[in-house]
């Protein structure tokens, strides 16, 4: 086993750790699938991917995130709180609320969360601090390492559609019928 | 046509990067080459 060359690409995603999704994500770490609809742009994407879950240091998943391998001298630490920032506020706020996908008991309970919370640098006070912490703890990276990407291009006529392997690094494209 | 090798980045990958200018995912998507990047 080898670090991944300069080459290879990665897409970085943010995602709450609390989630059934990854617990998925590290139970089968090379069984991702990805789907996106992109309609701006008319583009629709099917990814298989491994995956690499990087959580707040005090998760006990922390230790499987293998920084060997995906740029041994990258401060991984610093890049979590980084994508935390860059977040909208709405975002950020998510990562403090209860876990995405429990039972809401009481509806009015969800007026009380917080609807936005700042980046890290712009704190303005102790209840924010806290919410801001609590959010840290569970905002988590996935890089998505993609094997196989399928893409479905519907502005054209007749549409498009091209799919795209991996292996060693190198990649093939291939016509498909849409 | 069978499957045919690519050389640079892939053009699933340029689509993308011209897609997510164009959409609002408020950064929860970010595309990286992180070994490249430091």
């Amino acid at each position: 086993m080898s670090p991944l060359s300069e080459s290879a690409i990665l897409l970085q995603i943010v995602t709450d750790i609390r989630t059934p999704k990854a617990d998925q994500i590290l139970s089968r770490p090379e069984s991702i699938g990805v789907a996106w609809w992109l309609p701006k742009s008319n583009l629709q994407y099917r990814l298989t991917c491994t995956g690499y879950l990087l959580p707040h240091p005090s998760h006990p998943s922390w230790t499987q995130f293998p920084a060997w391998k995906l740029g041994p001298n990258v401060e991984w630490e610093h890049e979590r709180l980084n994508a935390y920032d860059a977040l909208s506020g709405d975002l950020r706020a998510s990562f403090c609320r209860p876990v995405p996908g429990s039972t809401l008991e009481n509806p009015e309970d969800a007026k009380k969360w917080p609807s936005e919370l700042p980046k890290r640098a712009e704190v303005a006070n102790d209840t924010e601090k806290e919410q801001v912490d609590e959010a840290l703890k569970n905002c988590a990276i996935l890089l998505l390492e993609p094997r196989e990407v399928d893409v479905l291009e519907l502005a054209p006529v007749p549409k498009l559609r091209t799919k795209y392997v991996t292996v060693d690094e190198c990649w093939t494209e291939e016509s498909l019928v849409p | 046509m069978s499957a045919k090798a690519i050389t640079g980045v892939p053009r699933w990958k340029e689509q993308l990067d011209a897609a997510l200018e164009k959409e609002d995912l408020g950064a929860a998507i970010q595309f990286e080459y992180p070994i490249s990047k430091y």
